[in-house]
């Protein structure tokens, strides 16, 4: 296949991908950390105005810190794309919900993981394993999810992959290392899971000159341009981009590494235990993917790196799984390495699946190659004598059979697939019955918005429990919630929703004792299992706390 | 076997894990399995009874059974020793472990549902539930003999100004096991401090049965101070208990006494204190019990 025509395919799959998130961002409700980016962007957006004003009054340390200290335990480059695409799309074109508007940049990111994992794939692994990537990512019903998103774990994810795109690259071209140095610099202004990069490639590199050199190839550099670039470039696009730390930079990236080193351990429901500090199960990790990842595309997802593995060592016939051990060597580590930095005991573990997000474009990318062995496979196997055509039609009927179950998933769980599991654990209700995570964020919260606005008497006020204040205010701004509806509190709110996680079950029997009542009046489900419970207050309880 | 053979087995992998998806949504239960069956519940239950869901994370059949059937009084009970009849209503084959080791004496199904009812033998009537009564206690804090009482806020008590948890009342806390428990929330107060909560004419039984707790959010540290809940009947200390947040297997530990003989009722008093009250979220249950 010609390159242009890689490029077009990637392109047109990214595209339908991003088209996919902007038709069903409505249904996705805004998560808790969503309310804090909105509001911290459009804050930036204030700086923005000033500086287009006024730029010496924009610049001074006392501007800056009035407007970039908002949220500054996270770095900016999103917070400001969601805040510019907030700007163009909604408040001067007028064209988008603000809310949507926000989540473009999320979305736009969301379409680069998926082309990078169809260029890529198709680069090591052919066009039908590179196509199979894609979908195979988008089909992920956690990954489709977070696509949604105003938030950093998909944009990192794209920064991840796009950073060890251009160091694999860049072992062959010079101007794909200092590519590599700049867009690991804006891996580092989207998350802080960027610190983690260097360590995987130095280890990547250093094994295969050992391994190179071993085997009397002296090639490779001791020391890779890519690497040098990263270390030149990474800290000036850091450092340029962010106003807050211009003024002190030691003590405010020293703030910076400081609150992410002590984070909290938030809670995490995991077999029926909720963890809350350390040590966490080692297992976590491992054992979500595989109970997240749609279980065929998790088959494909082995078998292509039991492929990979098995050319490397030059066992069998590696049916055309790529003959670079480097390239194996480094796809391996993208998957494994995302996943061990959380299964390690300190680490907090918390949201899900989202925290290794980036090992999923090379897993989807290992499931390409999967899908194409499989197919291939059964194709010469059974019908070696067929006409091409009916060759063709029998390997696209394979790969459609194939990437079905991923579709079929994701489509299913949709709005709530942080409740969602695969069928290994028996779906939602398996993995309710088995104790995990039910969701986090309250971004559920969104599904009942037009049961409110039927509900809720005028000017009624409403409990939302895990839903932030910022979250709520984007409801109402958005114009999907009705404005007359208050915000309001177990003590005297006249409906109250609990969003259900085994440890916020204390919030479930407040309300209980609040409302008099241990009846909700509905249940939000999927799958049948309870995501949402509502209660009505029973007007003879005690309103008044002292 | 031919590697041919061996991929096979993968598209047969995908046909079953589309047919396993049809098969999880197929075994949900409709709304009106619940509200059926819902229906049988609502029109024999009677005094004594008590309703449970399986599994436990069955909102929708609780919001079928209605507020009737399920009082906070048995949702967030303290054990299961005053009923006579258990309901459960299951899905997907759960049971709920309150039916361990009973047999069924009726058995339907109702669609995806599937509702059974155990004949259960009580262990004991409760003759004063310290909870009901708690709006009518008398709250009083105790400190170097001087007795003074708390003020009166609605339905709960205040003795100290301080934090959003410093009050007396009633309240359904989270034991470590994610159970409801109704209990009286009783913090205890700074300083040294005693609180008394004083039941006066509290009608006599054989014993004085009840629960210590601290809620699950702080519970779960294990690592506060304890504490020390005295229980005084008549004017004399008959319990001294002291509640560790981790003590036991359960943050929800029970104490049990015996009722000194003397007239129909008593006067009943339980006097809460803690070395160090910070985030002592404490509650305790108590019920004056008498043989079925």
């Amino acid at each position: 296949m010609k390159p242009l025509h890689m490029y077009i395919m990637a392109a047109t799959l990214a595209g339908s991908l991003f088209a996919t998130l902007v038709m069903t961002a409505d249904d996705v409700g805004f998560a808790r950390d969503e309310g804090f980016y909105y509001r911290a962007s459009l804050r930036y957006q204030e700086w923005f105005d000033r500086l287009f004003e006024d730029p010496s009054a924009a610049l001074t340390r006392e501007s800056v810190d009035r407007y970039w200290s908002a949220n500054h335990e996270h770095p900016v480059l999103m917070k400001t794309l969601f805040g510019f695409s907030w700007r163009v799309f909604h408040r001067d074109l007028g064209w988008l919900r603000p809310s949507t508007a926000l989540r473009l940049p999320g979305m736009l990111m969301a379409a680069l993981c998926v082309f990078l994992a169809v260029l890529w794939g198709a680069r090591l692994h052919g066009p039908v394993a590179g196509l199979a990537a894609g979908v195979l990512l988008a089909a992920q019903p956690r990954f489709f999810f977070h696509a949604h998103l105003a938030c950093f774990d998909v944009p990192v994810t794209a920064m991840w992959i796009a950073t060890v795109y251009a160091y694999w690259k860049a072992q062959r071209s010079k101007r794909w290392a200092v590519a590599c140095g700049l867009i690991w610099g804006l891996c580092l202004c989207t998350k802080l899971n960027a610190f983690f990069i260097p360590p995987m490639l130095v280890a990547h590199h250093l094994a295969m000159l050992w391994w190179e050199r071993r085997n009397g190839d002296r090639s490779r550099p001791v020391v890779p341009l890519s690497l040098v670039w990263m270390a030149v470039l990474g800290p000036l696009v850091f450092f340029a981009h962010w106003p807050w730390i211009w003024f002190d930079p030691v003590a405010r990236i020293g703030f910076y590494l400081g609150f992410h080193r002590a984070h909290p351990y938030y809670n995490i429901e995991y077999f029926g235990t909720t963890y809350f500090r350390a040590p966490g199960p080692v297992s976590f990790p491992f054992v979500m993917t595989a109970l997240t990842l749609p279980a065929t595309t998790l088959l494909l997802t082995l078998l292509g790196m039991g492929a990979r593995i098995r050319g490397w060592f030059g066992r069998g016939s590696g049916r055309g799984s790529g003959s670079g051990g480097g390239d194996t060597l480094l796809l391996v580590m993208c998957v494994l390495w995302p996943m061990a930095i959380i299964a390690w005991p300190t680490v907090p573990k918390f949201g899900g699946t989202k925290h290794w997000l980036p090992a999923m474009p090379v897993a989807a990318m290992f499931a390409g190659l999967g899908l194409r062995l499989v197919a291939q496979g059964l194709v010469d196997g059974f019908a070696a004598r067929a006409r091409r055509s009916a060759r063709t039609v029998l390997a696209g009927s394979l790969a459609l059979l194939l990437i079905a179950p991923a579709v079929r998933e994701t489509v299913a769980s949709h709005p709530f697939a942080l409740t969602h599991y695969n069928v290994l654990i028996g779906g939602a209700p398996g993995a309710a019955d088995a104790g995990l995570n039910r969701q986090y964020w309250g971004y559920t919260t969104g599904s009942l918005v037009e049961w409110f606005n039927a509900n809720v008497e005028p000017s009624g006020s409403v409990f939302f429990h895990d839903t932030a204040y910022d979250s709520f205010q984007m409801y109402r701004d958005d114009g999907s919630l009705r404005r007359d509806i208050r915000w309001g509190s177990t003590d005297d709110a006249d409906i109250a929703i609990v969003h259900h996680e085994q440890h916020m079950a204390h919030v479930e029997y407040e309300i209980w004792e609040r409302f008099d009542t241990t009846v909700p009046i509905r249940v939000l489900s999927h799958e049948g299992v309870p995501v949402i419970s509502i209660y009505e207050r029973n007007i003879r309880a005690d309103r008044g706390r002292p | 076997m031919k590697l041919r053979w061996v991929l096979l087995l993968v598209p047969a992998a995908a046909v079953a894990e589309i047919a396993a998806h049809e098969v999880i949504h197929a075994r949900v239960p409709a709304e009106g399995d619940f509200e059926r069956a819902a229906v049988v519940v609502r029109r024999e239950y009677r005094d004594g009874d008590l309703v449970v869901v399986a599994p436990l994370w069955l909102a929708n059949a609780r919001r079928a059974l209605g507020p009737e059937v399920m009082p906070r009084r048995d949702q967030a009970r303290p054990d299961e020793a005053i009923y006579r009849r258990l309901w459960e209503v299951s899905t997907r084959g759960a049971r709920a472990s309150e039916s361990d080791g009973l047999a069924p004496d009726l058995e339907q199904t109702f669609g995806r549902v599937t509702l059974r009812r155990f004949p259960m033998t009580p262990r004991a009537r409760v003759l004063f539930d310290f909870i009901e009564a708690q709006p009518r206690a008398e709250v009083f804090e105790v400190s170097g003999g001087r007795v003074r009482p708390c003020s009166r806020h609605g339905l709960r008590s205040r003795c100290e100004p301080g934090g959003r948890e410093q009050w007396v009342g009633t309240e359904t806390i989270s034991d470590l096991d994610h159970r409801p428990r109704r209990c009286v929330w009783a913090h205890p107060l700074s300083r040294g401090r005693v609180l008394r909560l004083h039941y006066p004419r509290v009608p006599r039984g054989r014993t004085l049965e009840g629960h210590t707790a601290t809620d699950y959010v702080v519970g779960r540290h294990c690592g506060q101070a304890p504490v020390d809940l005295a229980v005084e009947i008549d004017g004399e200390v008959v319990l001294n208990v002291q509640h560790h947040d981790c003590g036991g297997w359960t943050s929800w530990q029970d104490f049990s006494v015996e009722v000194p003989d003397g007239p129909g009722t008593a006067d009943v008093a339980f006097l809460v204190s803690a070395p160090d009250p910070e985030g002592r979220h404490f509650c305790f249950q108590a019920q004056m019990r008498s043989p079925p």
